[in-house]
């Protein structure tokens, strides 16, 4: 019996970026869209592929492959854009992550789930939540909120032209 | 001995002589020329410029002379200026004078401008001797009239005194104090010095016409008056008393004195120039009579030279005259004589050959001289006598008598040649004809039996017709049969062709529906894939509910699945579709390439069923000619013995022709030859006899007509000297050939 951060039941969203597959607690998710015009946005951090128009809200859309260190791939028609509420050092933002495809939205029991490995992975160990098994298949669950730094903070609200927590207050 | 020359060189001779005369002719014209240029040039060159500048020379001369004589009459200085310049030009004329003797060394001339430019020398010195005379003689003149004028001037003051005096006297003698001797003498003193101032007045007039006049005489006539002056002075002195009167009349004569010492000299000076003058006459007069003798000597050798030339002209110009007679009389002269001596001999030749030509070879030229005119009359002889024995010769050919030989005058004896060909060839002819007549009737012999051969062969060939005939209509059966087959394959493979062209047309529009059904297939992906995001966003929102969403997230995720499968299955479908479009498409082009093999099929069978015709047309001619053959060889027979019967004629014939023949005498060895010449023809002959006796007829085809014939031909021939033919094979293999034949 593994010990892991995570202790109750809960839902995840996975996606996938390249071969491997990432699960995201769904309540930071809000929806999910199909690839649209993104406005490239001048002197913004290249992982930041720009903005796009969610019903009358600008959103920052970041490039996760990059944000993850992959190489870059061209999009597909199952790229996908997460729109995703997230609480960053106490401010809520509203970012979009650019995700190869989503699959599913999965319930995980606790015990489904395994700690990370402590070496051998590619990943950051403070970043990954947990590894959760289904069908021979590990998902690693991400700590998103943990993903996305202070300074990204920054460089998101800066893209947007305010304050990062006026996309969650219109809504 | 002239006669007996050759004519080349009687016409060479005759000619070279007219040259040669005509040559000493000219060369004496070219000298008498040669002379007369030589003193014209002389002429022009030495004598005319030589009196030319002797004139210019004399000219100046007497320019400067008359110059000089106005110079001396008027003494005024622009005539001695021009009489300097003049003086100038005649000694530039001099020196012309003495470069030109000296450039053509002529002594006459150098002596005598030597001679002048001396005396014009000299006469420029006197010039000048007189110039300074004449100065001289200004200057006493001038002397003269001062010293006149002081002589008059004391003569009176004496005289005033006087007539003072007299005053004085006159008052003196009212007083009473004077006497009458006193007035007596005053009155003498008077008289006596107003004749001297007369005299003085005459002196000074004489003076002055004698120079005027040019008279030196007057001049020492008016001299002689200051004797009178003197006299009249010695006679004033006693009367006179006082010391003054006496110093005046002392100055008088002092005067007169003085005038007269003036006198003298210009009298001096005037004979000294007087004498200059004649001198510088002399010396004029010696220039110009220089240039004059030059000029007359230049004349003198100038009408000299000419008449010279003159003389040497009419000299050449009578012997030109002379010569030119002698030369027309010598070259018709010469021109006769020769013409003469040629035209006699030549028509007697002419007459002689005239004769020969008209065919009287008897007739012979008489030979007078040895000259080439003598050779030909010669030569014509020797052709004559030749011809008359050629002529004799042919006369005994004539006559049928062929034994003689002919001699050859030389190699290039045609007409010889001619008669020894003829003779030769005639003797052949005879023994050819002799030999061919004896072949004549011993070859009809032969033909006789050959004839009755050739009827029994003909006979053979009838039945072997017949046969060939049979096999014939069987061939002609069978090819119909593959005409037949050979339509119908083409009628199926047309129908194979079309057939094909509308399988292609089936596949392309299988093709286009495929495709169609591809493009709706990617219609409905579009649509899995959007209900898949919507059930994901479905399931998304139902998680945020929590529990409540729960149930909706099951038929989230459950229609999610159904959009992945629908998904799935489109994206297969669309594979297959694509696949299946690219081998509907290689079917399509595989029965596209198919099409128009299988026509070219269709109508390559149809080639063959045009030939299969064409070659049963060819069996029916095949089978007419066999029918003709029949009918030839029917002909052959008969005609087989019609050529015994002619044969039979012809050996008699050939008897004729011997019998004939015997007209001509030939010597039996030339027969011989003859006889082997004819052999040798014969043999060489034989055996393309044999050849086509042996000759086989190809008959794979039906033949041209023109062949087919030309084979007949072959076997009419009647085959004298090979086998005897045992009929004709007639081959109906495939002939390797048959291209040859033209197809109809």
């Amino acid at each position: 019996m593994s010990t892991s951060k995570i202790t109750e039941t809960a839902r995840y969203l996975t996606f996938r970026l390249g071969d491997e597959l990432f699960a995201i607690n769904v309540a930071k998710a809000r929806e999910v869209l199909d690839l649209s015009h993104i406005t490239r946005v001048p002197t913004a951090p290249s992982y930041l592929r720009g903005v796009v128009n969610v019903r009358g809200n600008a959103i920052p859309v970041v490039d996760l492959r990059h944000k993850f260190g992959l190489p870059q791939t061209a999009d597909t028609l199952t790229t996908r854009i997460i729109v995703m509420d997230l609480l960053i050092d106490g401010e809520s933002v509203v970012v979009g992550g650019l995700a190869d495809a989503v699959h599913e939205v999965l319930e995980l029991e606790p015990n489904e789930i395994n700690e990370p490995p402590s070496i051998g992975m590619r990943w950051r160990t403070d970043l990954i939540l947990g590894m959760g098994r289904r069908n021979d298949r590990f998902t690693i669950i991400l700590d998103i909120e943990r993903v996305f730094s202070t300074e990204d903070l920054v460089a998101l609200t800066e893209s947007t032209g305010r304050p990062a927590g006026s996309g969650a207050v219109a809504k | 001995m002239f006669k007996n020359l050759k004519l080349g060189v009687k016409l060479n001779g005759s000619f070279i002589g007219v040259a040669g005369l005509t040559l000493i002719l000219g060369a004496l014209a070219i000298f008498s020329m040669l002379k007369v240029k030589t003193v014209a040039t002389t002429l022009s060159q030495e004598n005319v410029p030589a009196v030319s500048v002797a004139n210019d020379v004399e000219r100046s001369a007497q320019n400067v002379m008359l110059e000089v004589r106005g110079y001396s009459y008027t003494e005024e200085n622009q005539f001695l200026e021009k009489a300097r310049a003049e003086l100038v030009s005649v000694k530039k004329f001099l020196r012309d004078a003495a470069a030109h003797a000296e450039k053509y060394d002529l002594k006459v001339l150098a002596d005598n401008a030597k001679n002048a430019d001396e005396k014009a020398s000299e006469y420029e010195r006197l010039l000048n001797d007189t110039v300074k005379a004449t100065e001289a003689m200004q200057k006493e003149k001038d002397g003269s009239l001062v010293a006149a004028a002081a002589f008059m001037k004391a003569c009176n003051e004496f005289l005033a005194g006087q007539m003072r005096s007299l005053d004085a006297d006159i008052g003196t003698a009212i007083g009473g104090k004077l006497t009458e001797d006193k007035v007596q003498e005053r009155i003498k003193k008077t008289v006596i010095c107003n004749d001297i101032i007369d005299i003085g007045n005459t002196i000074r007039l004489g003076t002055w016409q004698a120079i005027a006049t040019r008279d030196p005489d007057l001049f020492k006539a008016t001299m002689k008056k200051f004797d009178e002056v003197n006299r009249k002075l010695a006679e004033l002195k006693p009367i006179t008393h006082q010391e003054v009167n006496l110093r005046q009349i002392e100055d008088c004569r002092a005067a007169g004195q003085a005038y007269l010492g003036n006198m003298e000299r210009f009298l001096a000076q005037w004979f000294a120039r007087e004498e200059l003058g004649k001198r510088r006459l002399v010396a004029g007069n010696g220039v110009t009579d220089a240039a004059r003798s030059t000029s007359e000597f230049n004349m003198k050798a100038t009408a000299t030279s000419a008449q010279e030339a003159a003389t040497s002209l009419a000299t050449s110009s009578n012997v030109l005259i002379a010569g030119c007679i002698i030369c027309v009389g010598l070259a018709l002269a010469l021109g006769m004589i020769i013409t003469r001596m040629i035209t006699g001999p030549v028509s007697k030749l002419v007459s002689g050959l005239g004769q020969i030509a008209i065919g009287d070879l008897t007739a012979r030229v008489v030979v007078e001289s040895t000259d080439e005119i003598g050779a030909l009359s010669v030569a014509a002889n020797g052709m004559a006598e030749a011809l008359d024995a050629k002529a004799k010769l042919a006369v005994q050919i004539g006559d049928g008598d062929l034994r003689h030989e002919v001699k050859l005058s030389s190699d290039k004896d045609t007409l010889g040649l001619a008669l020894q060909k003829m003779v030769t060839n005639l003797r052949d002819v005879v023994a050819n004809v002799r030999s061919a007549a004896e072949n004549v009737s011993s070859g009809s012999e032969e033909m006789t039996s050959t004839a009755q051969t050739l009827s029994s062969g003909s006979s053979e060939q009838a039945a072997s017709v017949e046969e060939v005939s049979a096999s014939m209509e069987q061939s002609t059966a069978s090819i119909q049969q593959n005409t037949e087959n050979a339509r119908q394959t083409e009628k199926i493979s047309t129908k194979a062709a079309t057939d094909a062209a509308e399988a292609g047309q089936s596949v392309a529009q299988t093709v286009k529906a495929m495709k169609e059904i591809a493009q709706r297939i990617s219609i409905i992906e579009e649509i899995a894939r959007q209900t898949d995001l919507l059930a994901l966003n479905a399931a998304i929102e139902a998680a945020r509910a929590g529990e409540h969403g729960k149930g909706f997230a099951v038929v989230a995720s459950e229609v999610r699945k159904l959009a992945e499968r629908s998904s799935t299955a489109a994206g297969e479908i669309s594979k297959l579709s694509a696949s299946s479009v690219e081998i509907a498409e290689a079917a399509g082009e595989m029965l596209n390439k198919l099409v128009p093999d299988i026509r070219k099929t269709a109508d390559l069978v149809k080639d063959i069923t045009t030939a299969s015709e064409e070659q049963a047309s060819g069996a029916g001619q095949v089978n007419k000619a066999i029918q003709e053959l029949d009918k030839v060889i029917q002909q052959n027979a008969s005609a087989s013995e019609e050529m015994a019967s002619s044969s039979e004629e012809l050996a008699s014939q050939a008897e004729q022709l011997q019998s004939a023949i015997e007209f001509f005498k030939v010597n039996d060895d030339g027969r011989a030859a003859a006889a082997r010449r004819v052999a040798g023809a014969r043999s060489a002959s034989a055996p393309a006899h044999v050849q086509v006796a042996h000759s086989t007829v190809h008959l794979g085809k039906p033949a041209p007509a023109h062949v087919a014939k030309a084979a007949l031909a072959d076997l009419n021939r009647p085959a004298a000297k090979g086998k005897p033919s045992s009929g004709v094979s007639i081959d109906l293999g495939a002939g390797t050939d048959d291209t040859n034949f033209e197809r109809y």
